[in-house]
């Protein structure tokens, strides 16, 4: 399965990429908790490419399991740890399309060769489409990134930008235990941390 | 410093437009024991057998100890420990033969493969198993999750 990279915008995978790669080798020499994480961090991203593509929770679940199940099997071969993600992502992707062919009742690709030039062709606004893809990518990192902030931060965050209706400073003050007018520094801190995580300087 | 602002533009955009959810927790229960149930079959030679130890036995008819109530069920349950984990073993007759059901406790050990008298079952998601229409006599059962083994030994079914 190739694990093409996609560009991502301004973010850099190299600094999560490196805690993949040492996450890989652990797997690799037996550590089941390192499994585990890999598992946790990845789910996500793994679950909602089926799911973008309109497959059934279902399926979707068990496209997420074949994608984890290759993945295991592979885990000696993978050339660049590093870009693991791009392997994820581009191993559900196929997996997905494969399923979204048999229900289909459509002709399945027997080689990757075959299976690689059809995907190469979607339709740009096909869930599948690279641009679709690089969306969910750029999420995940960012999720990936919001875990490695102090709680504190991670807490202003969640609370001003991924709270529906959003807290107020007032609240996210009382929530953190700070006067009301530190938010709005604080705030801006959190992201420039969050966003050192994200971008290569 | 226009393009940092664009960058935290980006990503306070992208933070509020991720709608998606964790996938179903069996589904990531049962990649994550992948490692443990199927992982693990490297080097033969290195597998580690545990040996069930019988802590409890509550037989038909027969009270358990330390019960005075006669109120005893028609299936044969025991209870074993093997390392880290326990094994709930139920037997019941089912005409001329015997079902034997069985729930693991522990973690790791779903998709493993459960062998009594010469038929296999898996092990759901809950740790359960069964093996149906086993004839009398005195078995082994064996349940391998990868590199672990449990043996329970003189299992009879009379």
């Amino acid at each position: 399965m190739p694990d093409t990279e996609r560009k991502l915008g301004p973010f850099s995978a190299a600094p999560l990429g490196k805690d993949d790669a040492v996450l890989v080798g652990l797997c690799r020499k037996g550590d089941e908790s390192a499994w585990s994480d890999l598992v946790d961090r990845y789910q996500r991203l793994v679950f909602a490419i089926p799911r973008r593509a309109g497959l059934s929770e279902a399926q979707a679940a068990d496209v997420l399991q074949e994608v984890f199940l290759t993945l295991f099997e592979k885990l000696d071969e993978i050339e660049r740890p590093e870009k693991i993600r791009s392997w994820l992502v581009t191993t559900a992707k196929f997996k997905t399309w494969g399923t979204v062919r048999r229900d289909k009742g459509l002709y399945s690709p027997e080689t990757e060769e075959e299976m690689e030039f059809e995907m190469a062709n979607l339709k740009d606004d096909s869930p599948l489409a690279e641009d679709a893809l690089v969306l969910l990518e750029e999420q995940h990192m960012i999720r990936t990134a919001l875990k490695k902030l102090s709680e504190k931060c991670q807490k202003i965050l969640r609370m001003i930008y991924l709270t529906e209706p959003a807290a107020s400073y007032a609240e996210v003050a009382d929530a953190i235990g700070v006067g009301a007018t530190s938010i709005s520094p604080l705030r801006s801190r959190c992201l420039k941390k969050l966003e050192r995580v994200l971008v290569a300087v | 410093m226009k393009n940092s602002n664009n960058n935290r533009e980006k990503i306070i955009h992208l933070m509020q437009t991720d709608d998606s959810i964790d996938a179903p927790s069996d589904a990531i229960k049962w990649s994550k024991n992948l490692f443990r149930a199927r992982a693990a079959q490297p080097a033969q030679g290195i597998l580690q057998r545990i040996i069930g130890v019988l802590v409890q036995e509550l037989a038909p008819g027969k009270a358990a100890f330390g019960e005075r109530s006669g109120s005893v069920g028609k299936v044969r349950q025991m209870l074993f420990e093997a390392g880290d984990n326990r094994v709930d073993l139920r037997v019941s007759k089912n005409h001329e033969s015997f079902d034997v059901r069985g729930q693991i406790l522990g973690r790791g050990w779903e998709n493993a493969v459960v062998e009594l008298a010469g038929q296999k079952s898996n092990v759901d998601k809950f740790g359960g198993f069964a093996v149906k229409d086993v004839k009398s006599g005195t078995y082994e059962v064996s349940i391998r999750g990868g590199q672990i083994e449990i043996v329970l030994k003189g299992i009879e079914l009379e």
